[in-house]
């Protein structure tokens, strides 16, 4: 895969293009934030309640806080919050899944009754519970590692089935007869049909996480030092914003958000159009 | 006969485990937490009110007693169980001392009736719209109708709830902001009562709706044109089976599996209507909820997070009960 | 006999366009022929050989990316007259099905609704035909079970409740139930266990010996041609190489491809060696010039290279496509 079949590919597929442009924003934000040394935590570094300028292109907020640079920080906490959560929880629901679909019988029944639970038992009241328990001992990690346990079973449960056909395929009971263990099958023969998959499963998780964070924070339920999309939004609302006609504290979050999101969507669109099976070897064909 | 049974029993069992994990589970996880919920309760009410030190050391004692901080964990465990199966939930820890079960039973009827009909019009509007999608794939129009779908199904539900509040709460006033009916109206049941209770609902309703409608459509779709390509399909287009009756192949096809997402789905369909009602004020369990949190009542989001558990748990055994119903091949083994 | 079904110079390809790049696939390559009344027509060939095209084509069935470029295909309507089924609107095709020409797919297990009861999968191939009310339908369905020795019972049941060979016979059941003068029926016997294949063409066989209606089977495997078909037509990257009476195809083969199918063909008490035909055959999207079998043809000339043969008719009822007759 070389430059050219990548450039060929983003002009053919409207999806990535748009995507791609979408997700700048979240790349400058992770850009600016590593370069900034502003700390959101000083209050009352600048004029408070000021709407967009030339100085302060975002506006500043009642804390006296840049919007420009506190969301800059606060989308790339959020962004770290939704992919911790989103790898955590697909290793996990990969691990569990495969030795799941694989050893099928009553070790497979047990383990997908309780997958179940995880997926049919609401999980935000669970994770307002949880989150309340260790409010303010909740960082960007511990937060994305409370997130992936309530988010492996929808995963875990279609890898178990992905590992159930490919079990009854024929290349499965060769690889068997020629006395591969039964991980060094799972690893070295299914996985390669698994990954892409899982990649773009991946990018679900962490919108999923994102959302998540957000309306955990907003009710408070987070570290509200800590910036991120949900926090700011609470303290936005704390200072009634909405109400105050202080429209860029909470437009802007709200508006870079859905972008984000969007943007991961439209790129997780692309790259499973582009795994697929099918219509990758039309593609080979024509290239 | 046989066949009703076979299917039925696992799915019992089932339903035992997915409320035995669920609840084990929230019971554990906030006992990990280096925080002691009686000192943390104590704290916070001393923050709202002056109690005279007799009543604060009865409440301690009774928090104590509620939470067992003095017991081991095993037996904690045990009583709490013990207390669920009577449908104790504990006193509220805000309004105390007002059981929490009775605080859920005065909002659960607005929670469900939003709740019900949003979810089932989401339910049958997405299987429908995904169904023509498929059929009509190729021309513009479902393109379009597609490209919306997709666009409203990553949105979160806070953000789609907030986005529908400003745009016809706040900007264009349309609808009313918050609560379930208008101020200083007396719940009856008239038809001037009813009416206002739809508008205040309306907005509500369409954010759940907007969002889960998501997810049905683009599964529906994959589904029909699966379903569209497959043999009997084929072969009914050829025999010249009339299109109605073919619509009717494709739909009652593709209900069964919606049936089981449906059961699957309730949980964070659920959720999203608690961030709903959260958003718009609306008077169901999500601001029972929300004031908890505020208040830092402990007691009563234990208390709603069970019986969530529990009611959604319940909500996916009956579909899974109904499915048998539609299908043959079950019913007959 | 008279010509029941005439094709003429039928051309039918899959032109498609993927990502850019056109691809054309020339499944039917002028093919001209006709079918008469009263008889057992076999299409044998290879996968790929665009058979299954022909069958849809000859039904009407023509749906993108699959385009008729050229030629007509006459059905003889009786009293309607001679028509051009390219030409007909779809209402009429679907008029046509099922009352003149019927179709008995591939893989019978699963072109029965699985949720829908036997009798109202009937009801709703008859819906838009003929106006009969229910209870004559009824009548005609009941009838058409007794004589496929079918049990009564079948009409409540659904299709998972069926054997394999049950299914089989409800599906011949519900593609005669008109009983159209024109039977299609496409790998009828493939993926069925062999004495299920015996009870197919017994079936089938009866029902032509009742009815004297036309059958067109399409099969890879000569042996179920030989066993009914009155005449056989050979199909070989898109045309057809030979048309012959049964006994012809297998005791004078004359297209190089036809021999070597006939010789491949396993006998009782020949221990020869058998040889199958070298190489593969073409893509139907990329066909080398000339006679599409030269690669493979130990016969071939200079001019089997660049010409295309055309099916000529050696005797009133044998053709054959290849210069090595016309020497």
């Amino acid at each position: 895969m070389n430059l050219k079949s990548i450039a060929d590919f983003i002009n053919h597929d409207k999806n990535l293009l748009f995507g791609i442009i979408l997700l700048l924003i979240p790349l400058i934000a992770i850009i600016v934030s590593l370069i900034s040394n502003y700390q959101p935590s000083t209050y009352f570094l600048f004029p408070k309640d000021s709407p967009p300028s030339l100085f302060h292109i975002m506006g500043t907020t009642s804390l006296g806080q840049d919007v420009f640079l506190t969301l800059m920080k606060a989308l790339s906490n959020s962004l770290l919050i939704g992919i911790l959560s989103a790898l955590i929880s697909r290793v996990l629901a990969t691990l569990i899944g495969c030795f799941s679909g694989y050893k099928g019988g009553k070790a497979d029944w047990i383990i997908s009754v309780v997958t179940e639970s995880f997926i049919v038992v609401p999980r935000l009241p669970l994770l307002i519970l949880i989150a309340f328990s260790f409010k303010q001992q909740l960082d960007p990690l511990s937060m994305g590692f409370i997130l992936a346990i309530l988010d492996w079973g929808w995963p875990s449960k279609r890898y178990r089935s992905q590992i159930l056909s490919l079990k009854e395929r024929e290349f499965t009971q060769t690889s068997k007869f020629s006395g591969m263990g039964d991980i060094e099958i799972i690893f070295k023969e299914h996985m390669p049909f698994l990954i892409p998959y899982i990649i773009v499963d991946i990018i679900s998780g962490i919108i999923w996480a994102i959302g998540m964070e957000t309306t955990l924070s907003i009710l408070g339920l987070f570290n509200l030092e800590i910036p991120t999309i949900g926090t700011t939004l609470y303290w936005a609302n704390y200072y009634s914003a909405m109400y105050r006609g202080l429209w860029w504290w909470w437009g802007f979050p709200v508006i870079v958000m859905i972008v984000t999101i969007f943007g991961l969507y439209l790129l997780s669109v692309s790259l499973q159009n582009y795994l697929d099976p099918t219509t990758r070897i039309q593609r080979i064909k024509v290239s | 006969m046989k066949g009703f049974i076979n299917y039925l029993l696992p799915r019992i069992i089932q339903w035992f485990i997915v409320i035995f994990v669920g609840i084990t589970v929230a019971f554990i996880i906030p006992r990990l937490s280096p925080v002691d919920p009686v000192e943390a309760v104590l704290n916070k009410m001393a923050g709202y009110s002056i109690m005279n030190p007799q009543a604060v050391s009865e409440l301690k004692g009774t928090l104590e007693a509620l939470f067992g901080t003095n017991k081991n964990i095993f037996v904690q465990y045990t009583e709490f169980w013990g207390r669920l199966l009577k449908g104790d939930l504990g006193p509220s820890l805000s309004m105390f001392p007002v059981p929490v079960i009775d605080i859920i039973k005065t909002s659960l009827p607005w929670s469900v009736f939003l709740l019900l009909s949003s979810t089932i019009i989401a339910w049958l509007l997405g299987i429908f719209l995904g169904t023509l999608i498929a059929i009509n794939s190729k021309k513009k129009w479902a393109k379009l109708l597609e490209g919306l779908v997709t666009f409203l199904y990553p949105i979160p539900h806070y953000i789609l709830a907030l986005a529908l509040l400003f745009l016809f709460a706040y900007l264009f006033p349309v609808f009313p902001l918050t609560g379930a009916y208008g101020i200083g109206s007396i719940p009856e049941f008239n038809l001037h009562f009813i009416g206002e209770t739809i508008k205040h609902s309306f907005l509500p309703a369409l954010s759940i709706v907007l969002v889960s409608l998501g997810w049905t459509a683009l599964s529906q779709k994959a589904l029909v044109s699966n379903l569209l390509s497959s043999d009997f399909m084929k072969y009914a287009k050829i025999g010249g089976v009339p299109k109605q009756t073919r619509f009717f192949y494709l739909i009652s096809n593709s209900a069964l599996p919606q049936v089981t997402d449906l059961a699957l789905s309730l949980g964070t369909i659920f959720s999203g209507s608690l961030i709903v009602e959260i958003v718009f004020s609306y008077p169901g369990l999500g601001q029972v909820l929300q004031s908890a949190i505020l208040q830092g009542d402990y007691n009563a989001i234990m208390g709603i997070t069970a019986f969530s558990i529990i009611a959604i748990a319940s909500a996916a055994l009956v579909l899974d009960l109904i499915y048998p119903l539609l299908d043959p091949r079950i019913r007959r083994g | 006999m008279d010509s029941l079904i005439s094709v003429k110079n039928l051309k039918s390809y899959y032109v498609s366009s993927i990502f850019g790049k056109k691809t054309t696939v020339r499944a039917v390559n002028d093919v001209t022929f006709d079918i008469l009344s009263d008889e057992i027509v076999g299409i044998a060939g290879e996968s790929g050989c665009g058979k299954t095209t022909l069958l849809n084509v000859l039904l009407g069935i023509v749906e993108p990316p699959l385009q008729v470029l050229d030629g007509q295909i006459f059905y003889d309507l009786g009293k309607d007259g001679n028509v051009d089924i390219l030409k007909l609107d779809e209402e009429k095709k679907l008029q046509m099905r099922w009352q003149v020409v019927s179709y008995i797919p591939q893989g019978s297990m699963n072109i029965l609704n699985p949720i829908r009861k036997i009798k109202k999968i009937f009801f709703d191939f008859a819906k838009s035909k003929k106006n009969l009310n229910k209870k004559e339908f009824e009548a005609l369905l009941d009838q058409r079970l007794e004589d496929l020795k079918l049990p009564l019972r079948v009409k409540n049941s659904y299709s998972h409740q069926l054997s394999g060979g049950m299914r089989q016979r409800v599906t011949i059941a519900l593609a005669t139930i008109f009983k159209p003068k024109i039977i299609v029926a496409d790998e009828p016997t493939t993926a069925l266990d062999v004495v299920v294949q015996r009870d197919v063409i017994d079936l089938l066989s009866e029902i032509h010996e009742n009815e004297k209606n036309t059958m067109i089977l399409v099969s890879h495997d000569l042996s179920i041609h030989a066993n009914i078909c009155d005449r056989i037509f050979i199909m070989y990257a898109g045309k057809i190489v030979e048309i012959g009476k049964t006994e012809a195809i297998f005791e004078e083969p004359l297209h190089p491809y036809t021999r070597f199918l006939i010789n491949s063909l396993p006998k009782i008490g020949d221990k020869s060696i058998k040889e199958s035909v070298p190489g593969r055959p073409p893509s139907l999207s990329n066909l080398p010039g000339g006679c599409s079998f030269h690669e493979r043809c130990s016969y071939a000339t200079d001019i089997c290279t660049r010409e295309v043969p055309d099916l000529k008719w050696k005797t009133n009822d044998h053709a054959v496509a290849c210069f090595l007759q016309w020497r």
